[in-house]
């Protein structure tokens, strides 16, 4: 790839805020060599994602990077000075990266798609954990059976896709703003609507959050 | 939609319904510090200890565990280092 082998001058936080608020040469090389660090940055992040070895990945990395850098220049003066400025920077360009790559995934695949069984529609990054017993997994199923129930008809479809796509596809009141074509306060009016009718719910079968999650994590 | 929901959405479901109520960091505010925290663990400084909120927030998080383990093998890789 074309940016191995690149040296990048090492900057201290404050050298890096200074250049890239600069105008001219400095910022320019700043932002080049942000730009190198953050490529191949994301080469390391993302090998458990995609094959970062293919012509293709230099494409996509491109396109978040790009995307991070205006993300970055946009917080610059977000930034608080707690952590290393590549560091933050890094963790922005790796977000981009994968609710992008996360995006893709559920544009590719409709909300019915995600919530049926198909095998491989949805793969979550839970740690296995041991089988349940018979019993066990008989309570399991009547908890499954009425928590389906009360999503699937006690919310709202806005509100049950609105929490889905923050608690199961991570992405933020911004992005489900976007994508559902709201405001962003209204979404975060749904999201907290959302959560107090499904615990309601939840309580007027006599449940709570913790004893369902208890029942699954026996 | 009369297919039933996964019991892996359930439990992250009822997750961030026990998190909201316990006051425990959101996805959102762990967010906001894994850079210090992964900088501190870098750093063979006990983040755990400096930062206990986000390390349990990692323990019961999967995506942000996953998140974090990601941003480490970025920040340990040879190239990671960029930064006086």
């Amino acid at each position: 790839m074309g940016w191995r082998g690149i040296t990048v001058a090492k900057r201290s936080n404050q050298q890096w805020l200074n250049d890239l608020r600069a105008e001219g040469q400095p910022r320019e090389q700043a932002l080049a060599d942000l730009h190198t660090i953050l490529v191949r940055g994301l080469q390391q992040g993302l090998l458990h994602q995609i094959n970062t070895n293919t012509p293709e990945f230099a494409a996509l990395a491109e396109d978040f990077v790009q995307e991070a850098l205006i993300k970055i220049l946009d917080q610059l003066d977000s930034f608080a000075g707690r952590s290393l400025f590549t560091t933050w920077a890094h963790k922005i360009t790796l977000h981009v990266a994968l609710t992008e790559l996360r995006r893709k995934r559920w544009q590719d695949h409709s909300l019915d798609g995600l919530l049926a069984t198909d095998e491989g529609e949805y793969t979550p990054l839970l740690v296995a954990s041991s089988s349940p017993g018979p019993a066990e997994q008989t309570e399991q199923a009547d908890l499954m059976a009425q928590v389906q129930q009360l999503l699937l008809h006690g919310l709202t479809e806005k509100q049950r896709t609105a929490l889905i796509a923050l608690v199961i596809h991570g992405l933020s009141p911004e992005q489900i703003a976007a994508e559902m074509e709201m405001k962003t306060n209204a979404v975060y009016k749904l999201l907290h609507d959302a959560r107090l009718r499904l615990r309601t719910l939840l309580e007027k079968q006599g449940l709570t959050p913790a004893q369902v999650l208890q029942a699954f994590e026996s | 939609m009369s297919e039933p929901i996964g019991t892996d959405i359930v439990q992250r479901l009822m997750r961030h319904l026990v998190e909201i109520e316990a006051g425990k960091l959101s996805c959102q505010d762990a967010f906001a510090l894994l850079d210090e925290y992964a900088d501190l663990c870098c750093h063979q400084k006990e983040a755990e200890k400096i930062m206990p909120l986000v390390q349990n927030h990692l323990h019961q998080c999967p995506d942000c565990q996953a998140f974090y383990e990601a941003l480490l093998a970025i920040l340990q890789s040879p190239e990671g280092a960029n930064n006086d």
